[in-house]
């Protein structure tokens, strides 16, 4: 049984994702999706079926705080896969501030909507002319940028070419792994919206970092620190490379204790790494201490056996994380290096 | 395991191409009623006279006598526009069903639904009635209580996920998250609190203890009298199916690769709680516990129904995997038949007469296979 894909649009108040919301379904074509909004009224949709819900974020009794539920979303997506006929997507919108990560962590978390759903991409849309300020001021904008998979700069015809610059620089700045494109009334065509894949590890996307001013640490490695991303809400980015496999009985530890004692700060975690001896790529993500991960596939005989791994959170320490990772490589002895 | 399922041989089942909801069975156990995913009802009259029966043989054992005629069809009424979401027995006889146009709908067994209630905008996502004869629904935070001379209407903390009434009918149970809201009659709302998101609600047949089923994977109990907290956890999957034993011995769940039942009288401290009958590839999605005997009725998210006993591997296949995973099961009143309903729009419902579970003398009751041949 094919699992329902779902997309989450997030976005602030008047950045078009209604009008993203609408351009998906005119698009539709005969598929049937189903709709969960917070607000009525704005949808005049053919063949879709609207549900409004109010967003209703639970923390879960588990021993950690970061780790949210929406409520509404269980019963109402847990409803629809029992819909006759069932759906070819369900497309969530949030509100304007809203986290998207109990979003993500809900399709995660809950049995029925594994069974039954696949989390493809959380598209964020935002107004091209005042992200970057947004990104400096919000606390929010900058958690739905952590989280987005693929963020639509609206309005990219009003915006001045300076401010596109710097509202692209504050994005990837943040969030690496993104998928960046402008567009003009939440015009693009839908085969870059849907199908994403976002979650499926297989399809994980994680960029070589951008080469900056390349630093050798004690033991010799290559990692690239990106200074750009830092801002006010103290949310920024931290893209790590090591050309030297890594050892698995030490990285993996060191992520489980990472994403406990880090969870709450750490919006987002995505990683390709090269184990020592393993001729397959491990493949990891992770919303706050919501962790996925597996062996993927081999590594081609062309590639570059390069671990890259990007973390987005608050307070994280580019150096730390650098010097702990270093730790774990294969080939540097663990007493020699504490 | 060689024979057929019992499905096969004493019972029917049919399909109306929507997915199963909930099911529940009419107070005077002759009707099986199931919620369905397209908004309507089907309705089954079990009363089949030239059904299979089974009959004891002089040397022991059954036999099993073939139908002579099919069994009743399923009526269809259609009830809600959208989709059923939730379904209780009325005391009245008939069914009330709750469904995302915001209406709760009687139906009678046999008769033309009619609107008991609406709550414009809502889902009314959780329904219960007491065989004593009230009846409740809740819409959001809003849960609507009807007795026999008035309603009343409370609000609780978060949204209402799950209703139950006690033994006796006097106490509403409402789950929430954060916990779950007591509803006496005459009384003030009594809040049993607890950090997580209650889903499921069962009372144990002396009213003592309500255990909540909890999306942290695990259960969360409560002793009636003095409010005292049970924790029951570490389930793989969320507990969302509960069942007491008749006796009020043991609670059944789903959650696991198997039934996982524990121990309520005496309520064991620290104990393990134990498993029971087959581990299935796909985890158990639904348990009903027999409402006579020991015996537990389990649905797998294969669509496999098997009966085991608390403490027993073994396992007497009632219907073979398939048909999307078991959504609903319950036993009718009487514990002589048992209904179910899967994802895949497939419902039924078969006769499990006493004879069948009576191996040579006494009164335990211990299925196996070689009873049947």
């Amino acid at each position: 049984m094919a699992l329902i894909p779902v997309t989450v649009l997030t976005g602030f108040l008047g950045a078009g994702k209604t009008t993203l919301l609408n351009r998906l379904l005119r698009g539709a074509e005969g598929r049937r999706y189903a709709v969960i909004v917070n607000e009525y009224g704005e949808l005049g949709i053919d063949g879709a079926l609207v549900v409004g819900a109010n967003e209703e974020v639970y923390e879960l009794n588990n021993g950690c705080v970061c780790c949210k539920l929406r409520g509404d979303l269980v019963r109402v997506a847990g409803n629809l896969v029992r819909r006759p006929g069932g759906f070819d997507g369900i497309l969530i919108e949030t509100t304007g501030l809203a986290d998207p990560a109990p979003v993500v962590q809900t399709f995660f978390f809950d049995d029925l909507l594994r069974q039954h759903t696949r989390l493809d991409s959380v598209i964020c849309v935002a107004d091209a002319r005042h992200l970057a300020a947004q990104l400096r001021e919000m606390p929010e904008a900058a958690g739905q940028i952590a989280q987005a998979d693929l963020v639509l700069l609206n309005k990219a015809d009003l915006a001045h070419a300076d401010t596109l610059a710097e509202a692209e620089r504050a994005v990837l700045g943040l969030n690496p792994t993104a998928e960046l494109v402008r567009a003009v009334r939440g015009d693009i065509p839908l085969d870059r919206l849907l199908d994403r894949g976002a979650f499926d590890i297989a399809r994980l996307r994680v960029p070589v970092p951008r080469l900056g001013a390349a630093r050798v640490g004690r033991a010799p490695h290559v990692y690239v620190p990106l200074d750009a991303g830092r801002h006010a809400s103290g949310i920024a980015s931290v893209s790590l490379s090591f050309e030297r496999p890594l050892e698995r009985s030490r990285f993996l530890p060191w992520l489980q204790r990472l994403v406990v004692e880090r969870g709450a700060d750490l919006l987002r975690a995505k990683g390709i790494v090269a184990f020592d001896g393993e001729p397959r790529r491990f493949v990891f993500q992770a919303v706050h201490m919501t962790v996925d991960s597996g062996l993927d596939r081999h590594w081609a005989p062309s590639e570059s056996k390069a671990s890259r791994l990007v973390f987005i959170g608050r307070g994280l320490d580019a150096d730390e994380l650098r010097e702990e990772l270093t730790h774990c490589l294969a080939d540097v002895c663990e007493t020699s290096a504490s | 395991m060689t024979s057929a399922p019992l499905l096969d041989m004493l019972g029917a089942c049919w399909s109306f191409a929507e997915p199963v909801v909930a099911l529940a069975w009419s107070h005077d156990d002759g009707t099986a009623a199931f919620a369905l995913g397209g908004g309507h009802l089907a309705i089954v009259d079990t009363h089949w006279p030239k059904g299979p029966r089974v009959e004891a043989r002089p040397g022991g054992g059954v036999a099993l006598l073939p139908a002579d005629s099919p069994a009743p069809r399923p009526l269809r009424a259609a009830c809600h526009p959208g989709t059923c979401l939730a379904l209780a027995a009325d005391a009245q006889g008939g069914f009330l069903s709750g469904g995302d146009d915001g209406r709760v709908v009687l139906v009678p067994r046999d008769g033309e639904p009619s609107v008991l209630a609406e709550v414009p905008g809502e889902w009314l996502n959780a329904i219960a009635c007491s065989p004593h004869g009230p009846r409740a629904y809740a819409g959001g935070r809003r849960v609507h209580r009807i007795g026999a001379d008035r309603g009343e209407v409370i609000d609780v903390p978060a949204t209402a996920t799950a209703l139950a009434f006690s033994p006796d009918g006097r106490c509403l149970a409402i789950a929430h998250s954060g916990g779950v809201t007591l509803w006496a009659d005459h009384a003030a709302p009594r809040r049993l609190a607890w950090p997580g998101y209650h889903r499921a609600l069962a009372w144990s047949p002396d009213g003592r203890y309500l255990v909540a089923g909890m999306q942290e994977n695990a259960l969360h109990g409560w002793r009636i009298a003095d409010g005292g907290d049970i924790e029951l956890g570490g389930y793989p999957g969320q507990p969302l199916s509960l069942s007491f034993a008749h006796d009020g011995r043991y609670l059944a769940t789903s959650g696991g690769p198997r039934p996982v039942c524990w121990r309520f009288d005496p309520l064991s401290g620290s104990a393990p709680p134990n498993e029971c009958g087959l581990a299935g590839k796909a985890p158990v999605s639904c348990v009903s516990c027999h409402p006579r005997q020991s015996l537990i009725a389990a649905g797998y998210h294969n669509g496999a129904v098997l009966l085991c006993q608390p403490g027993r591997d073994e396992a007497l296949f009632v219907k073979g995997a398939g048909g999307g995973a078991v959504n609903a099961l319950a036993w009718s009143g009487d514990g002589g038949r048992l209904a179910f309903g899967t994802q895949d729009g497939v419902f039924g419902w078969l006769g499990l007469p006493e004879a069948l579970f009576r191996s040579r003398r006494g009164a335990t009751s211990h299925p196996s296979q070689e009873t049947l041949t």
